[in-house]
C-alpha cells in the first residue's frame, strides 16, 4: 500500500534529514576527540608509572649506600 | 656535661657523589610529575567539556529525530521482516557456550563513553533505516 506525503513536507522532512546528518557528523567528530583524548590520559599515566617506577629504584640505591657506611661492611 | 656534648660522631658515606646525582635526578623526576600531572588536568578538563558538548549534540540530534517523526505521516505500516534460516543443532550446542562467555563478558557496567557510543549507533541505525 503505497503511502504519499505533500511536496512541501517532503521538502521539509529532507531538510529535516539532511539537519540529523549534520548533527551526526558533529557527534562523530566530537565522539573522536574524546576517544583522543582518553588515549592521550592513558599514554600520561603510563608515562607517570615509568617515572615514579625511576624514582624508586633511585631511592632504594640511595637507601642501600646509606644503610651501609664504609667500616660496617 | 660539657664534654658529652663536644662528642660527636659521623658516619661516612660510601659514595656521596652518587647519592647527590639520584637526589637531583629525583628532584628533577618529580617536578616532570608534577608538570605532567597539570597537562592531566588540562586534558581532563577537556575530554569532560567534549562530553558535556556530545550530551548536548545528543540531546538535539533526540529532538531532530522526534520533529522528524512528527513530520512523517502518521501509518500503522511496518517493514517486513525477513525471517532468518534456522541454525544447525550442533552449531546451536557450540553458540551455547560462546554465548555464555559473551553474556559474562556484557555483565560489567558500560562506562559513560561506551553508553554514548551504543546511543549515537541506535540513532544512526535509525537514521539509515528511514533514508
Amino acid at each position: 500500500m503505497p503511502v504519499f506525503v505533500k511536496v512541501d513536507e517532503y521538502k521539509e522532512i529532507l531538510d529535516v534529514l539532511d539537519m540529523i546528518k549534520g548533527k551526526m557528523r558533529e557527534i562523530r567528530g566530537t565522539l573522536g576527540s574524546i576517544n583522543s583524548l582518553r588515549n592521550e590520559e592513558e599514554a600520561e599515566l603510563a608515562m607517570w608509572n615509568r617515572t615514579i617506577n625511576e624514582i624508586e629504584k633511585k631511592i632504594e640505591s640511595i637507601d642501600g649506600i646509606m644503610f651501609k657506611p664504609e667500616h660496617t661492611e | 656535661m660539657k664534654t658529652q656534648s663536644e662528642e660527636i660522631f659521623f658516619v661516612q658515606v660510601k659514595a656521596p657523589n652518587e647519592i647527590r646525582r639520584n637526589i637531583l635526578e629525583i628532584l628533577r623526576d618529580i617536578v616532570e610529575v608534577l608538570k605532567k600531572f597539570e597537562k592531566f588536568k588540562l586534558i581532563k578538563h577537556q575530554k569532560l567539556e567534549k562530553i558535556t558538548h556530545l550530551r548536548l549534540l545528543l540531546k538535539q540530534a533526540n529532538k531532530m529525530m522526534s520533529d522528524l517523526k512528527l513530520k512523517l505521516p502518521q501509518t500503522s505500516l511496518r517493514a517486513v521482516v525477513v525471517k532468518e534460516a534456522p541454525k544447525l543443532p550442533k552449531k546451536q550446542v557450540y553458540n551455547k557456550g560462546r554465548k555464555k562467555a559473551e553474556e559474562k563478558t556484557q555483565k560489567r557496567e558500560p562506562t559513560e563513553l561506551e553508553r554514548l557510543e551504543s546511543e549515537l549507533n541506535a540513532i544512526e541505525s535509525k537514521l539509515k533505516g528511514l533514508t
